[in-house]
């Protein structure tokens, strides 16, 4: 990393001197595309194993589930590669992003300072990875197969909601206070809760279907009607306790809850004939 | 190997002293000290021989291709081996506890303990140790597989014979640095402490030098002189030696002797610089060894007292977490919750007392040998600022199980035989519940990262619920537990399974997946691990 920034140094100090000679300047698109494919040399084996990971993890299922040829398997390797250059592409692309920002007025020490940074934000977003598999499935597998396929996931996602709507359940009894019969009335109103606002949660943290930090489960209490709740509770006390259940993430849960209304009401319409 | 004559003729006596002590029923003060620390320890060392037998299996497994269900099968039948590894360990250790008698063990007392796992008398339990590995492995293995895999040894053997010699040096030459560094610690405190003159500091150099010289060549011997023993150690440890030299160049066996070269040196060096002083710079050098020590029992005071209130913060939620529970599931007055919380406190309290008794004298050691090993100022500020401290993990542990069983003595005082039972039969409801919650996280965890089909959920988590059954009994709190905020930490669980039981219920790719992840989840289950021995040794009690 310290060759890296060395060579950024050196590049910015020269775009000062080019720009007076009429040479072609460095941009800090140039510096940071740099310092990224740099700092992506000095990580590689770990953060790009991640990202690959990620896709890499699903083609054995698909193997299992149906007779793959080799032309087929061929095509998801190379879709796996795919995943993790878009993935990449989207890392760049929000460090550039927020570089160009950070960078505006910062002279060269500071400029420095923040692409030895680079290491500590990665982060991208992982939807165009998500098209290109989807498409890939789509290509590779027959009609019959992604159906199959939607079912294993369908099940997967079922066994997700369970554990994450267990998990709440425990969170909320433990920090409400909840009795054994509070917290019995109140199972199946959590368990909705999980299965209409985790898509949307997760959606959030753009992950795909996991991923999630236990933080941020909590809030999902928040979609139980409040007088659903509070015919349950009846003690201030507790209510109170129900509603300081986001924490910190108070504005996460408005944003997840808006994104969430926001689909049912898509869905809605695109359920109209 | 041949053995110093006096050594043969001893050994023999040294272990069966070892073990006829007890049997006359006069233990000595090392006997006491060994027992317990045994007792704390032996489930730590269980579990890394059961760690490294897996390992050396799953090397020969991936080596000669054995296939999952072989695998599994040996997996499940390292149990002897075990065993084994662990008397011998068991008996390494005592040697080591007998010959430091009964002061308290510090943390660099536990190379030594790593030494005497070499020491020269112990040679025919260690080989049989190595044997039964060989003997195992030729039980379970084809004779074309054996002898496929006894060709890859050779070939690793000869590979760190020719990585060694460079190696040796670099390693002879980097723990040289790191004695002289401490060595030239102690020459610049000794300056400044005692203000020796001009020509004592010139001496003192000298001394310095002498001694690096001494450690230098005393060190290169004992090295040659280990080599043989490590280079007879199982196949693991070549590995891993192997790769060592190979990659970074280091190399780093077990050798007998360094401390007691480390030591000798050290006293050496400390006399010479005791010779050059003068009078006057000696009253000097005792003055100012007197004011830190005062400033170093402040900060221990400090030290302890830190971890005091940090207990009974914990302990305090904890009691308060459970009264409230008690108070709603059995309707208990606020009065009565409030006497329970007195009667709890009063225990506590004696509690504490005994802890700090037994704990400042291991703290007082630490510190002191701290500021011997790195530049003493600057740690000093550290300490006094509160930015570290140290504490006796087995007289903490003892504090956490008194909490436990004054909870106990509370309800045999407080509760009928009934409301005990009643809330006895509300707890277990609610450890299932916790049981069957993380035993399901755990399992979609898993299955986010391996894609497992329904058969495997199912079975995984009935598997893993014999774990999180007991986790559940540790009565901590889920937002303890989940701490880490990751809920990849779930797959900590299956750490806990009997060994075999995933690589049986995986397929390869799956496994291979799983590899991927265990490291950091043998790193999560390892604390969890050890609460729940605590919890299994109290329960037994």
């Amino acid at each position: 990393m310290k060759r890296a920034c060395l060579t950024v140094l050196c590049a910015f100090s020269l775009s000062f001197a080019a720009d007076e000679a009429g040479l072609p300047v460095l941009t800090t698109e140039d510096l940071v595309n740099d310092a990224v494919s740099q700092s992506a040399m000095d990580v590689n084996d770990r953060s790009m194993e991640r990202l690959r990971a990620v896709y890499e993890a699903r083609v054995p299922e698909l193997k299992r589930l149906f007779k793959l040829d080799e032309s087929r398997m061929k095509l998801l390797r190379v879709a796996v590669e795919g995943t993790q250059e878009l993935q990449m592409q989207s890392v760049r692309g929000s460090i550039l992003r927020d570089m160009e920002d950070r960078t505006k007025n910062a002279d060269p020490r500071t400029l420095n300072k923040f692409l030895l940074g680079i290491n500590s934000t990665w982060s991208g977003s992982s939807a165009d990875a998500a098209k290109l598999w989807k498409a890939v499935i789509k290509q590779v597998l027959t009609e019959d197969e992604v159906k199959r396929l939607n079912e294993v996931e369908q099940a997967r996602k079922v066994y997700r909601e369970r554990a994450i709507a267990l998990l709440l359940q425990a969170i909320v009894k433990e920090r409400v206070g909840l009795s054994v019969v509070q917290a019995e009335k109140l199972k199946p109103l959590l368990t909705k809760a999980v299965a209409d606002y985790l898509p949307d949660l997760l959606q959030y943290f753009n992950s795909g279907e996991r991923s999630i930090y236990s933080q941020y489960i909590p809030m999902m209490a928040l979609g139980v009607k409040e007088a659903d709740v509070k015919a349950v509770l009846a003690d201030d006390a507790k209510w109170e306790a129900w509603k300081g259940l986001p924490g910190q993430y108070a504005d996460t849960w408005e944003y997840v809850k808006k994104q969430h209304d926001r689909r049912v009401e898509q869905e809605k319409k695109g359920a109209k004939p | 190997m041949r053995l110093p004559v006096m050594t043969r003729l001893f050994s023999p006596l040294l272990l069966s002293g070892l073990l006829l002590v007890p049997l006359l029923g006069q233990e000595s003060a090392w006997e006491t000290a060994f027992r317990a620390y045994w007792r704390g320890s032996v489930a730590a060392f269980t579990a890394s021989a059961e760690r490294q037998y897996a390992d050396m299996v799953g090397d020969v497994g991936s080596y000669l291709k054995l296939g999952k269900d072989r695998l599994a099968v040996m997996l499940n039948e390292t149990d002897p081996l075990v065993q084994a590894n662990v008397e011998f360990t068991k008996t390494a250790y005592a040697m080591t506890f007998r010959e430091r008698g009964d002061k308290v063990m510090l943390t660099s007392d536990y190379g030594s303990l790593q030494e005497n796992r070499l020491h020269p008398s112990l040679v025919r339990e260690r080989l049989a140790v190595t044997q039964r590995w060989t003997e195992w492995l030729r039980a379970r293995l084809k004779p074309d597989e054996m002898s496929l895999w006894e060709k890859e040894c050779e070939k690793r053997r000869a590979r760190l014979l020719e990585a060694i010699p460079a190696a040796l040096v670099k390693r002879v030459e980097s723990s040289t640095e790191t004695v002289v560094a401490l060595w030239r610690l102690e020459l610049d405190q000794w300056v400044t402490d005692a203000g020796v003159r001009d020509s004592a500091k010139e001496a003192g150099e000298q001394a310095l030098m002498q001694a690096e010289k001494e450690f230098r060549l005393g060190f290169r011997r004992l090295m040659d002189r280990a080599l043989p023993e490590n280079m007879a150690k199982p196949e693991y440890y070549l590995s891993s030696y192997l790769e060592g030299a190979e990659k970074r160049q280091s190399f780093f066996p077990t050798v007998p002797g360094m401390r007691k070269l480390v030591k000798e040196t050290n006293q050496r060096f400390a006399a010479a610089l005791v010779g050059l002083m003068n009078d006057a710079e000696r009253t000097k050098l005792a003055k100012s060894q007197a004011a830190l020590a005062k400033r170093l029992d402040l900060i221990c005071k400090n030290m302890l007292d830190k971890r005091k209130v940090q207990h009974a913060e914990a302990s305090n939620k904890q009691v308060e977490a459970q009264l409230s529970r008690v108070v709603t599931v059995l309707g208990l007055s606020q009065k009565m919750k409030e006497e329970m919380k007195r009667r709890l406190k009063e225990m506590e309290d004696v509690a504490i007392k005994r802890y700090t008794e037994k704990t400042y004298p291991y703290v007082r050691e630490r510190v002191a040998q701290e500021l011997k090993e790195k530049e003493r100022e600057k740690q000093l500020k550290l300490m006094e600022e509160g930015s570290y401290w140290y504490d006796n993990a087995v007289e903490r542990t003892r504090l956490m199980g008194a909490t436990y069983k004054a909870w106990e003595t509370v309800q045999v005082e407080f509760l009928t035989v009934e409301q005990r039972q009643l809330w006895a039969d509300s707890e277990q409801k609610a450890q299932d519940f916790l049981a069957e919650m993380w035993a399901v996280l755990a399992v979609s965890e898993m299955d986010a990262a391996v894609r497992l089909n329904p058969q495997q959920r199912t079975d995984l988590e009935r598997e893993v619920r014999v774990v999180t059954q007991q986790v559940a009994k540790l009565n901590e709190s889920v937002d303890e537990m989940l701490r880490y905020n990751s809920l990849e930490m779930m797959l900590c669980f299956f750490c806990g399974l009997p060994p075999g039981t995933l690589v049986k219920l995986l397929d390869e790719d799956q496994w291979k997946l799983w590899k991927v992840k265990s490291s950091q989840a043998e790193s999560y289950w390892s604390s969890i691990k050890a609460k729940l021995e605590a919890l299994q040794k109290r329960e037994a009690q």
